[in-house]
């Protein structure tokens, strides 16, 4: 539109001069009929005509009136004939806005799911690494998997995390959070920076050492109002204390696609023992590996098939009976992108679901449109009398065109304003320590709220 | 005698040119070379006002304008009258004779 009207303003302006310059130029013509040369003849016209300039300059400004009266004339009289018939306004708007804020909703579930990577740098080539057994289930790896894959030539780093939900107590109240456990190697591996204080280290990773948390963007936000004082105090998880050593950078909300992990700790500072009493140094964990340059997953992807006996056996914890051994030992090892993050079960789970609804939500706005579109039929065969005293009256057929398609445009524009106020305030519910997943709950809430007013 | 020029008055130029197109689309130098001739060179019209007239009657729906070759070859925008254009030129036609008619009396009579 602007473009077009840019363009269009370009095209008049020219017309403009070109129109003053051949009235000089019939001038110049006229008096060299009269026997006057050529040259003589175009300056005299020049002076006859006076400031070509300031007439140009008068012209413009006539025409600007045009453009902007008309503009304005016919916004207000699309308003009007909408605001006549308040029902049609009304029931257009309702329409488009269930059908829109379907897909809207629909579609940011299958961005949060699948689309949008981590922020992380270059997450496109971080893989997962899991096991399948025979039913087909997949899992995780023990710990010292971690080992035998950092020695393989395919990646450059390797990261396993363990994830808990529990109870942790910040500045003396309890709360259910979600807390990831990191291996040595996962700041480094990830590429994951702080804003504040130091990341996770292979140093922190061993038992014995002091006890260390980082914590992420939102959770030092909401549970530390943002204040530099927050390294240095300490969050309760089960019997231990955890000292705050660093805040993660903006954006960054956990690995664990769907549930935010705003708290992470080395992996061996995890408060589990053996049933003999000493501390657990292996842990089944999720394990995320960067590729090594030049490595395509596919390459990866064999070198783990070839890899994969030593590392399960390598892995396999020394306490486990025969049978859980053998199961163990059984599994098959696979390779996916993780990309947007680990996934424990919601893409599997969802993806057929989420795609079946999209293309419901697809077939609800053809509807919608085709609802619209005979309403506006109807509408139309309606004002046909209204049109026709209007083409008696004198207004121009491309007159009546332009106001037939504003008066669509602003009912069209109408419906965005009404959900973005919708969406905005039940934004304000959701509080900031969610994250990645409060994307996903605002667009539900719009989907709610659009069916709830169908 | 000497000639004298005669500016013309306000809102009269509007009307001469609509008075030029009834006989036909011409182009703004046409217009205005049409209306020097028919008075013999008695009213003169300001090049610099006869485009801006232009454009607003065109404004006000009463002329329209269209791009076509002059008789010389040359690319011209060619004015012509629009039926709102043609009552507008009944209705200040009879306004100003009524007007020069009055004056006229007056001038005799007082």
């Amino acid at each position: 539109m602007h473009v077009q009207a840019l363009l269009r303003r370009q095209a008049h302006e020219s017309e403009l001069a070109e129109e003053l310059a051949a009235h000089v130029e019939f001038q110049a013509q006229k008096h060299i009929a009269q026997g006057m040369s050529a040259a003589e003849a175009y300056r005299k016209a020049r002076i006859e005509f006076g400031s070509i300039e300031q007439t140009r300059e008068e012209c413009r400004e006539i025409d600007r009136g045009r453009w902007i009266d008309a503009g304005i004339r016919n916004t207000r009289q699309c308003f009007r004939s909408l605001a006549k018939s308040p029902a049609f306004a009304l029931i257009s708007v309702l329409i488009l806005s269930v059908g829109i804020g379907a897909n809207v909703a629909v579609f940011s579930t299958v961005d949060a799911l699948f689309l949008r990577p981590l922020p992380l740098p270059d997450p496109g080539r971080l893989v997962q690494i899991f096991s399948t057994d025979k039913q087909g289930h997949t899992g995780g790896l023990f710990s010292p998997a971690l080992e035998v894959l950092s020695k393989s030539r395919a990646f450059q780093g390797t990261c396993g995390v363990a994830t808990h939900y529990e109870a942790i107590e910040i500045q003396g109240s309890l709360q259910n959070m979600g807390l990831a456990a990191f291996s040595g190697g996962c700041f480094q591996t990830l590429g994951l920076a702080v804003q504040l204080g130091r990341g996770l280290t292979r140093d922190d990773d061993h038992i014995g050492a002091g006890r260390v948390a980082v914590i992420t963007d939102s959770l030092w936000h909401s549970q530390f109002g943002g204040r530099s004082d927050v390294l240095g105090q300490s969050i309760r998880f089960g019997s231990d204390e955890f000292t705050i050593v660093g805040v993660t950078t903006r954006g960054f909300t956990g690995l664990l696609l769907g549930f935010p992990e705003p708290i992470m700790i080395p992996l061996l500072q995890q408060p589990d023992f053996l049933p003999d009493g000493s501390r657990r140094t292996t842990y089944y964990v999720n394990v995320l590996a960067r590729l090594a340059p030049g490595i395509s997953q596919k390459q990866a992807l064999a070198s783990i098939a070839a890899e994969r006996k030593t590392i399960l056996e390598q892995s396999v914890p020394r306490h486990f009976t025969a049978a859980s051994r053998n199961e163990y030992l059984a599994r098959s090892a696979g390779l996916s992108s993780a990309s947007s993050g680990f996934d424990y079960f919601l893409r599997r789970r969802f993806a057929q679901p989420l795609y079946a609804v999209f293309g419901l939500c697809g077939a609800m706005l053809l509807m919608a449109c085709i609802n619209l579109s005979s309403l506006l039929l109807a509408r139309g065969l309606r004002r046909q009398r209204e049109i026709s005293i209007r083409l008696a009256l004198g207004a121009g057929r491309t007159h009546l065109i332009a106001i037939l398609v504003l008066e669509s445009i602003i009912l069209v524009s109408l419906e965005p304003c009404w959900a973005f106020l919708l969406v905005w305030q039940r934004r304000a519910r959701y509080s900031p320590a969610a994250g990645r997943s409060s994307a996903i709950s605002t667009s539900i809430s719009v989907l709610t709220s659009g069916l709830l007013h169908s | 005698m000497r000639k004298a020029n005669i500016e013309l008055l306000q809102g009269t130029l509007d009307l001469l040119i609509l008075r030029t197109l009834a006989t036909g689309p011409k182009h703004g130098w046409a217009v205005s070379e049409r209306i020097q001739q028919i008075s013999d060179d008695t009213l003169r019209v300001n090049q610099g006002s006869l485009y801006p007239a232009l454009h607003r009657l065109e404004q006000q729906g009463w002329i329209k304008a269209e791009w076509g070759i002059s008789e010389l070859g040359r690319r011209a925008r060619f004015y012509h009258l629009t039926p709102a254009g043609r009552k507008q030129l009944e209705l200040e036609t009879d306004q100003w004779s009524r007007f020069a008619q009055a004056i006229g009396k007056v001038l005799k009579m007082a």
